[in-house]
């Protein structure tokens, strides 16, 4: 065969990426099941298992606001991919989809939760990062 | 018999090329940027002779099938993943004087691939291997409710009190969560699920690189887990990209492999529309 090593390619493809993809687990804090890296059905860590609460700050309180279903695909990247950068834009697309009857409020917080389960299947959620994202425009 | 030995014959290589497109008018892809144009080229590609083995098609999908992984990432599927690789590798065979010989190495190499990222996965997850993946899967995840209930002997109800357990939103405790409800029977089948996975997907990477003169290990170790799997995990267009590939990879000559890849692959449009863990439930 002329150039042997042409179908070997699509496999070293597949290699290079599903080893980007551990890294990005390891480093990122990547969903194992997302990336690329086939470590589907491998881990709890996915799906529910990863929660975002977004809250406004207002002075010493906060109160939780819910994710419309416009930023439903930004909210799952973050979700999927929570680093500072995807916390942070869908901290900024929040703030933009805000309702003027959210009132006025100091920052918008975007958390990252995730669950363990001990041996019993009882649950821990535990906070794993988070945001602030100033309102657009100064105080609102 | 004579006849579909026949046209298993003419088909040739042919036939993992035509279940390819096949798949993607089984389970389109894509969001509405990238759907219609990949339905449009696997019809093309089925009725028309000239653009199955035409490089603008594969390349065409090749395109596509990569975009809505960039445009997506990381969200999209390790099945879409797959298909680019699939779709880009039979391309590339277009340009070797032996396209079949090309794709049966491509093919091979990204079973062996695909199957040795998803035992790695598995052996270096702790909460796989003790169990924990099954029995929360098990319990909470709508998908595998029929066979929770006919391997673990719960009830639906049983199953959505678990679901509240399991995932309801205690950040800050406000609410009390319901119990936990889990059998001895479903932890059992919850590491039998275990263990047989790991061996399924290792057994396949190994038999995949090793060197083997016959493939016939291999070949079975892959249609047992694609029939296997597939009747329970309701992800058919995974089975069917699996079995091209394999069928790919299936010298020309032998024909009773590629017939069985055939009929795995009916076995799978029969798992798609007939729900068997719900016939196991009473």
């Amino acid at each position: 065969m002329r150039r042997p090593w042409l179908p070997i390619l699509p496999a070293v493809a597949l290699a290079v990426v599903g080893l980007h993809q551990v890294y990005a687990v390891h480093a990122y804090g990547l969903s194992p099941w997302k990336g690329g890296g086939f470590g589907m059905f491998s881990s709890t860590d996915a799906g529910p298992a990863r929660r975002l609460r977004v809250s406004l700050l207002r002075g010493g309180s906060s109160v939780q606001v819910d994710v419309p279903a416009r930023l439903d695909r930004v909210a799952e990247r973050a979700r999927a991919l929570p680093t500072h950068e995807n916390l942070e834009a869908l901290g900024h697309e929040m703030t933009r989809a805000l309702p003027r009857s959210a009132g006025v409020y100091r920052a918008l917080r975007v958390e990252f939760w995730r669950i363990r389960f001990d041996d019993a299947l009882d649950p821990t959620w535990s906070l794993a990062s988070a945001v602030e994202v100033a309102p657009t425009g100064g105080e609102r | 018999m004579s006849a579909l030995r026949d046209w298993l014959d003419a088909e040739g290589h042919d036939l993992a090329l035509k279940g390819t497109l096949l798949l993607l008018l089984l389970v389109p892809v894509g969001q509405w940027n990238v759907r219609p144009l990949v339905l449009l080229l696997a019809a093309a590609g089925l009725v028309h002779r000239g653009a199955l083995h035409s490089a603008w098609l594969w390349g065409a999908l090749t395109a596509l099938a990569g975009w809505r992984v960039v445009d997506s990432w990381p969200l999209a599927d390790n099945h879409a993943y797959l298909l680019a690789y699939w779709c880009g590798a039979i391309l590339l065979s277009r340009l070797t004087p032996e396209p079949g010989e090309a794709r049966a190495v491509s093919a091979r190499w990204l079973i062996a691939g695909a199957f040795a990222f998803a035992a790695g996965w598995k052996l270096l997850s702790p909460d796989f291997l003790d169990g924990t993946f099954f029995r929360v899967m098990l319990l909470a995840d709508p998908r595998f409710e029929d066979l929770a209930r006919w391997a673990g002997g719960l009830t639906a109800a049983d199953l959505d009190a678990s679901r509240n357990f399991l995932f309801a939103p205690r950040i800050g405790a406000e609410t009390t969560p319901a119990m936990l409800v889990e059998s001895a029977s479903l932890r059992a089948a919850a590491h039998f699920l275990t263990w047989i996975t790991i061996a399924a997907e290792g057994a396949v990477a190994l038999l995949f690189i090793a060197p083997l003169r016959a493939g016939v290990a291999r070949h079975a170790a892959l249609l047992a887990f694609c029939a296997a799997t597939y009747a329970f995990a309701p992800i058919e267009g995974f089975g069917w990209l699996l079995l091209c590939m394999g069928c790919a990879s299936v010298p020309v000559n032998a024909v009773r492999t590629r017939a069985v890849y055939v009929g795995v692959y009916a076995l799978l449009v029969l798992y798609a529309e007939i729900d068997l863990a719900a016939w196991l439930v009473p």
